[in-house]
């Protein structure tokens, strides 16, 4: 097997998309550890989770689920923008 | 805390009444310790050499310790939360007059010398003549004077310890100006201005649920794009979560410096050693901050109320969030309310030891300030580093580099077996130009036979 024929091999690998997605995991790799590594050390996201280490207490919970509509054969996996456990993400207020 | 059994829900319906705060009924505990101005001597011996040791009020010349009284039991910040009306607070989270000047002048009662203690970032100040230490305990209306205190009960060897074991793990990626001039004995314990706010709230949240009802796999696409796809079943649901709420002691920063949080400062780590156990703190004695420095609440009640309310709406959600279990697909909060009935405010100093570095950025810019902070009384430590970005970009990239070779090695051996599995590999093509069918039966079957050899 020949030079060329190696070069025209990986070339046509390199074209399938699970190659694709491989050799870019790679560059992610790096990216991800620079990210990680730079809040580690600047712990630019640390807060006071105020919403767990406070004392809270719930009373006369009055809950309310009445059904709207049925879905049938959706590919999404989740309901969409889902944000339950995104507390500090400010909603319509009334 | 002892409470009621029970209160009603909101008796105003907030469909009648949108208004999302009625807080009507102001009331002012008087928190005023009695502690005079000036000098303040040990109860048993009269000696004015106080200091703190081990989180207690010690004197110097016989040894005495003590502590002033719990606020929250002295001055009834522990009655029961459901039954806060309105807007309650101590006299000393009172609004600030701007016009009150931060310096305070009291008279030395050793020598008669007057005094200046500069209350932004301190409340007592030693006499320059007879060297006696002064105290400042009236509450002006200047922030300064706050309604408790809670002492330091971490030693300050312990906080350099906590410090120095908080950059000792982050040193590789650090910046070497940073490694070389690290001090950790340099750490400042300071007085940092809080409120501790309780809240007798009721809540709403709405918003849609989804329950999977079934999963299943279909076949999509045709010829090489044929493949199998999730699909899923879902019962859709309008889901209301309508409760009251009772919060004790949710802590807020009440400097305007402090409470400005993002990418471009630090005050976040300070924000991440909270909370502190306010309820522990003491009647307020400038005794308690020998040694320390303190900083200035400058923020009222009333312009901290709009952070107060979203942090309860932020509480109301998380409680409301335990109550969804059965949507397995989530819930999308969409609209919210709170109403504060009533609320309680109280001004508290709380003890942090506070490492600073100036990370320089040249000439002509600000200098940006990195804290490693440590809670001063349960010891936990939160900091920034400043970090060499160009080695770690580097180091990075080298990460990188190996992570690609890996998975493109990785990437052209799966491509190389599946056209292997596609093409019944090189022998059974017999296209390659290396290949020979002869050469190889020869090789694997050497033997020489001819017909009715068997």
């Amino acid at each position: 097997m020949n030079l060329a024929t190696i070069t025209l091999a990986s070339e046509a690998a390199v074209s399938e998309p699970v190659t694709i997605v491989l050799f870019l995991c790679g560059p992610a790799v790096g990216i991800l550890f620079f990210v990680l590594m730079w809040f580690r050390y600047r712990n630019a996201n640390a807060t006071y989770h105020f919403e767990h280490e406070t004392a809270i207490e719930v009373r006369n919970l009055q809950t309310d689920d009445r059904l709207a509509d049925r879905i049938r054969g959706t590919s999404r996996s989740r309901t969409s923008n889902r944000n339950d456990s995104k507390h500090r993400d400010r909603v319509q207020r009334y | 805390m002892s409470e009621t059994p029970s209160s009603p829900l909101n008796p105003d319906s907030p469909s009648e009444d949108p208004t999302v705060v009625v807080q009507t009924n102001e009331g002012v505990i008087n928190t005023a310790s009695g502690g005079a101005d000036g000098l303040e001597r040990c109860p048993k011996c009269g000696a004015t050499e106080v200091v703190l040791h081990d989180g207690k009020l010690t004197c110097q010349f016989c040894r005495h310790s003590w502590l002033t009284a719990n606020a929250e039991t002295t001055y009834g910040f522990d009655s029961p939360i459901d039954q806060l009306k309105g807007l309650v607070t101590g006299s000393g989270s009172s609004d600030i007059d701007q016009a009150q000047a931060a310096s305070v002048t009291i008279k030395c009662e050793g020598c008669g010398a007057e005094v200046v203690i500069n209350t932004a970032n301190s409340l007592q100040a030693r006499c320059h003549w007879c060297r006696h230490k002064l105290s400042l305990n009236t509450q002006i209306p200047n922030g300064a004077v706050p309604d408790a205190i809670l002492p330091f009960t971490v030693s300050r060897e312990d906080a350099v310890k906590h410090i120095s074991d908080f950059a000792g793990k982050r040193k590789f990626f650090a910046l070497k100006r940073f490694r070389e001039e690290f001090l950790p004995e340099n750490v400042m314990g300071v007085y940092m201005p809080y409120m501790a706010i309780d809240g007798n709230l009721y809540a709403e949240v709405n918003g849609i649920g989804e329950e999977e009802t079934r999963r299943y796999t279909v076949t999509v696409g045709s010829g090489d794009n044929k493949r199998q796809e999730t699909r899923y079943d879902a019962d859709v649901y309008r889901v209301s979560r309508k409760f009251d709420m009772l919060v004790d002691d949710l802590q807020l920063e009440s400097s305007a410096e402090r409470s400005r949080m993002g990418m471009m400062n630090t005050n976040n780590v300070i924000n991440a050693i909270l909370p502190f156990d306010v309820k522990n703190a003491h009647t307020f004695s400038a005794q308690y901050m020998v040694d320390h420095t303190s900083e200035k609440r400058d923020m009222d009640v009333k312009a901290l109320m709009p952070a107060a309310e979203d942090r309860f709406l932020s509480m109301a959600r998380s409680e409301a969030s335990r109550t969804i279990q059965k949507y397995d697909r989530g819930v999308r909060w969409e609209s919210e309310h709170i109403t504060v009935k009533g609320s309680r405010w109280v001004s508290v100093y709380v003890p942090v030891w506070l490492y600073s570095y100036y990370e320089s950025r040249g000439e002509g810019k600000e200098p940006f300030v990195h804290y490693i902070a440590v809670n001063g009384r349960t010891g936990k430590t939160m900091g920034s580093v400043p970090v060499n970005k160009g080695r770690l970009a580097l180091v990075s990239l080298v990460v990188g580099t190996i992570a690609t070779v890996i998975f493109g090695a990785m990437g052209l051996a799966v491509n190389s077996s599946e056209d292997d599995f596609l093409n019944g590999g090189d022998d059974f093509s017999g296209t390659s130009e290396s290949w020979n069918q002869d050469q190889w039966e020869e090789d694997n079957f050497p033997l020489d036979f001819e017909d009715g050899d068997f």
